[in-house]
């Protein structure tokens, strides 16, 4: 008898954490579960995916570019392939303005369609020579655009309640963009290869890395695919704009943060490294 | 185990050893992982093959650690922006270094001995051949005779050799490979 009491209250106790579980799931809902993204979102999602699953598909076109990249015709397919692109992501963020949640992923959504036309009409300006700009103002302006992307995807994470899962994916764009200030600004210059000297370590096609980095180009390009999927297609952008939410547009949080301090770490890393492997070669 | 937790293996073991503090990506850090084993596998494969059989396959070492250094610095990246404080971002990051050199260090090694592996397999299955056919088919359980000037016919066995044969009587002859032999001694 004791044994059947005691079994029916363990069983109750189990219902009742059930419930109690409900009625929290009820009051405030999982953005997980709850949440499905408009047929708006999706459609913006595929704009933005469509270039990066192009660059997947047809990898002639970047190959092309870096086989005959000093053939005219050549870096004139490519730039107008890349101002397609970047057209289609602008296009992605400008269906998203009228879904954004809040007054702080509408600024940064509109910034960032902006930002994406003013750095495209940038390189075509310097591409046809209309913009001339010497090498370090042409990085200057470059690293700035990049913190721009940054700050502006951070805007969005900050303000909106996002799932655990969109989070790590645009957390991933910034990621991205952090490591784009690296390899464009600092790698590429003359001078970090004349301080490490380098022609001891030539050898064929290797640079700086192995020829192997068109691959890990190849892979972040697939994760971009999925990024801007999950992006377009998160809690930002659920169409019921809240007027009443105190935004937060501070640029000091740790996006701001990695975006400085990678890039730096990272740098030099790989100046040390290589600056210790010529010594040793020597 | 399907795919995908084959390829998130790295996310789940690093949620036993951080809890909620990391919120990463699922994919990003086990790919990195393994993307710098195929390179240390690339590597050391590479330079194997052009060391043994002088093949175009050559991948400068110094190259594809810089490559290595350069995938970490995402790993950094996504360090900071996933952990809730900063002790728990450069742990992460010291791990995804140590990760990673462990996972090249592993390719490199495992690629270097599966060719040398393989190459001495094949080496020794050529070989087995070769000594088969030096020995002239005795495995096959047939009978040596020794015809002398005269047509007499003697048996006689193979040495451990298989150039050398022994007649019933004790002397021994140097198979000289062209159908005749001649008496050592």
């Amino acid at each position: 008898m004791d044994e059947y009491n005691y079994s029916m209250q363990t069983a109750g106790d189990v219902s009742f954490t059930a419930d109690n579980k409900a009625d929290t799931m009820e009051h405030a809902p999982s953005p997980e579960s709850e949440y499905k993204p408009k047929a708006i979102q999706t459609v913006a999602a595929l704009l933005m995916a469509i270039p990066s699953l192009f660059m997947i598909i047809f990898p002639f076109i970047y190959f092309n570019y870096l086989i005959d990249g000093y053939e005219e015709n050549a870096m004139e397919r490519f730039r107008l392939f890349l101002t397609l692109s970047e057209l289609l992501i602008a296009i992605g963020f400008a269906l998203l303005i009228p879904v954004a949640c809040n007054k702080a992923v509408k600024v940064a959504t509109i910034s960032l369609m902006c930002l994406i036309i003013f750095e495209e009409c940038l390189h075509v300006a310097i591409f046809n020579h209309i913009l001339q700009m010497s090498e370090a103002v042409g990085y200057i302006v470059d690293i700035l655009i990049q913190l721009g992307y940054i700050y502006l995807f951070a805007l969005i994470i900050n303000n909106c309640s996002l799932s655990t899962t969109n989070r790590s994916w645009i957390n991933l764009i910034c990621v991205v963009y952090a490591m784009v200030v690296l390899h464009h600004t600092i790698l590429w210059q003359e001078s970090f290869n004349d301080a490490v000297d380098l022609d001891i370590l030539q050898k064929e096609d290797d640079f700086l890395f192995s020829s192997l980095y068109t691959y890990f180009w190849y892979l972040l390009r697939i994760l971009m695919i999925v990024t801007y999927w999950n992006f377009a297609r998160c809690e930002a952008f659920n169409g019921q704009y809240d007027k009443d939410y105190k935004c937060n547009f501070l640029p000091l949080n740790k996006w701001m943060a990695m975006a400085v301090i990678a890039p730096f770490v990272t740098g030099v890393a790989l100046y040390l490294y290589y600056k210790i492997l010529s010594i040793t070669l020597q | 185990m399907n795919i995908k937790d084959k390829i998130t293996f790295f996310y789940y073991w690093e949620e036993t050893l951080w809890d909620d503090q990391v919120d990463a990506n699922k994919y990003f850090a086990t790919l990195s992982i393994l993307f710098a084993a195929i390179v240390g596998a690339l590597t050391g494969g590479g330079n194997t093959l052009k060391s043994m059989f002088n093949l175009e396959t050559e991948m400068s070492l110094y190259a594809s650690l810089g490559l290595c250094v350069f995938i970490w610095g995402y790993n950094v990246a996504e360090s900071i922006v996933a952990t809730t404080n900063a002790k728990t971002a450069f742990l992460r990051s010291l791990l995804m270094l140590f990760c990673i050199a462990v996972a090249y260090g592993l390719g490199h090694l495992l690629a270097v001995v599966v060719i040398v592996v393989v190459t001495v397999i094949l080496v020794l299955l050529v070989g087995w051949g070769v000594l088969k056919a030096a020995l002239g088919g005795s495995s096959s359980g047939g009978k040596t005779y020794l015809v002398d000037k005269d047509g007499n016919k003697e048996e006689v066995t193979r040495g451990l050799i298989g150039t050398d044969l022994v007649d019933k009587q004790g002397h021994s002859y140097q198979d000289n490979g062209n159908g005749t032999a001649t008496e050592i001694g």
